[in-house]
């Protein structure tokens, strides 16, 4: 883990432009965004895309370099109707390295650790890939973005990827008992609302 | 709000695609600006090269990037620092670009913003971006504005209506010129008024940082951001004919040769064999990517050394105050519950339609 640093100026020159091109784009292209005090929730329109929304931008004026994001659990699966928050994390020398991405509260997941982090291709650069499975062709560059990572957390959400498990367990319980595993995200995703 | 932090505000001083109305207003206008930035900074191009697959980087940028990893970040395919080419081309466009995009910006800009920003008027150089009646439609404007425009390039457009201070220089720069002005190594691209003195003065300090280096300085008053463009043959420190630095294999090193080739080039030898070496690559790269400019835009030594003191002080991590995010995060803690009830309160219609998981934020479905 790289300590949070303010960073080189190209960082976070290039994070500003992608906080201003993320919540600009999402005006312009019909999707809702609301603000409070520099968090933004984006909402992408329905016909566009996937059933969800996010909500991202710096966690603090004194510091660009984390973000929170609110996603919402897509539709049509068993995480729907949860807002799940993730904190990421921005080295000095971004974009070259990627972002880190960690959910707080922790999903049940196959490919989130038990202590929330994101183990996503996208997030990996190519020299370290815990699990030896990922294509290099999915890692992480650095025209990647926080956009193109967050619709590929979406996606994985709905579609855990076991050949890089990071949750040895939920990936037993996806394998073996998908219903007790959606049984059990479904349930998270009530208590996380309080119901 | 605290000084010297970024501010949110300041994100909205950065340029991106974006500051151009989508296609169905201005067509071509978004993408073109799109296609002239580098991928990997997100900014208009500085000293744009190709590799063999044809994608286009700032050099520094994709010098940066080939160093942890020897490929194309677009395509992937394997790439090095033989493979960079020159695109003076897009240079050349970039530049053009660089000097009307503002003037476009201000000629698309709604007329009321130029009515509520006298500003304008006080730098004195703004009149023939003022559209001349508000009841004018805008495309007329567009078109005879853009027509008179044509041979007059220094012209500054009328909207820069807000000055800020450059987080690096702390010098007051127009907002909408402060990511020139970082690019120039804030150098140029002052508000008018503290142009001259802050920077001779900036100058100075520098040039008492690094002493008097192994390179001499032959023309002391180079560096005058308004005479920089008329310099066509501006080239005080000799780079015209000059071969890109070696690549160095630093571990057969002694420390000394290592000291003696910063010495060489004026650079200091302080901070131990590491942040020798480290110094030593980052000028190497500075120095190589400066000469994939075309040589009438090319950075002085001076300011490719204040470019890697920069580069140096931004390495040493400053600790940011975690009890700021912490704070933060009570204070906001009720947003996030009004987003879940607001998320509770949809769960029972959850399958009645589509919109439904959009949950907290109301989507515009036009349909
Ligand atoms: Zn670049
Ligand atoms: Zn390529
Ligand atoms: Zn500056």
């Amino acid at each position: 883990m790289s300590e949070q640093a303010l960073g080189s100026a190209t960082a976070l020159r290039r994070l500003m432009t992608e906080y201003k091109q993320l919540t600009a784009q999402g005006v312009s292209a019909g999707w809702n965004v609301h603000c409070w005090y520099g968090l933004f929730a984006i909402g992408y329109p329905v016909t566009l895309t996937l059933d969800f929304a996010l909500a991202e931008g710096p966690i603090s004026e004194s510091d660009f370099f984390t973000w929170e994001a609110l996603i919402l659990g897509p539709k049509d699966t068993p995480f729907e109707g949860g807002v799940f928050t993730a904190k990421l994390t921005f080295p000095s020398d971004y974009p070259l390295s990627p972002f880190k991405m960690k959910f707080d509260p922790p999903l049940f997941h196959p490919n989130i650790y038990p202590d929330g982090t994101v183990c996503i291709s996208i997030l990996h650069t190519p020299g370290d890939d815990p699990t030896m499975y990922e294509q290099a062709s999915e890692r992480w560059s650095p025209v990647q973005s926080v956009e193109k990572v967050i619709l590929s957390v979406i996606s994985m959400l709905a579609e855990p990827n076991l050949e890089s498990g990071a949750n040895i367990d939920c990936c037993k319980l996806y394998r073996e008992n998908r219903a007790e595993y959606e049984r059990i995200v479904r349930q998270s995703v009530r208590e996380q609302l309080g119901l | 709000m605290q000084p010297n932090v970024v501010s949110l505000s300041e994100s909205d001083s950065v340029q991106d695609p974006t500051d151009f109305p989508p296609s169905s207003i201005a067509p071509g206008l978004r993408d073109l600006d799109d296609s002239l930035r580098c991928p990997i900074c997100r900014e208009l191009y500085t000293a744009p090269v190709t590799l063999s697959c044809g994608h286009c980087y700032c050099s520094l940028c994709i010098r940066n990037s080939l160093s942890s990893k020897a490929e194309c970040p677009i395509c992937r395919q394997n790439a090095s620092e033989v493979h960079i080419r020159k695109n003076p081309a897009m240079e050349s466009v970039v530049k053009s670009w660089a000097s009307g995009r503002d003037f476009i910006l201000g000629l698309l800009k709604p007329q009321e913003d130029h009515r509520t920003s006298p500003s304008v008027d006080s730098q004195g150089k703004a009149s023939n971006t003022q559209p001349d009646s508000p009841s004018k439609k805008r495309k007329r404007t567009t078109d005879d504005t853009l027509t008179s425009a044509a041979g007059e390039r220094k012209l500054t457009p009328g909207i820069s209506k807000a000055q800020v201070q450059c987080p690096m220089c702390n010098q007051t720069v127009p907002e909408r010129t402060i990511n020139q002005h970082l690019d120039s190594g804030c150098q140029s691209y002052l508000s008018e008024a503290s142009s001259s003195g802050t920077r001779g003065q900036q100058k100075e300090q520098w040039s008492k940082v690094f002493g008097n280096s192994g390179i001499t300085h032959r023309n002391k008053d180079k560096g005058k951001a308004k005479e920089k463009e008329k310099e066509k043959d501006g080239d005080p420190d000799g780079l015209s004919d000059v071969d890109p630095l070696p690549k160095v294999s630093y571990n057969v090193l002694k420390d000394k040769l290592i000291q003696e080739y910063l010495t060489e080039h004026g650079l200091p030898t302080n901070g131990g064999r590491d942040a020798c070496i480290a110094r030593h690559q980052k000028w190497v790269m500075l120095f190589n990517a400066n000469l994939d400019r075309s040589p009438a835009n090319r950075q002085s030594l001076d300011q490719l050394k204040r470019e890697l003191k920069k580069w140096e002080e931004a390495q040493q991590t400053r600790k940011h105050s975690v009890t700021d995010v912490v704070a933060y995060q009570k204070e906001h803690k009720s947003e996030f519950e009004r987003l879940k009830e607001e998320a509770r309160r949809r769960i029972p219609d959850k399958t009645s339609n589509s919109a439904a998981a959009s949950g907290i934020i109301v989507i515009d479905d036009d349909e």
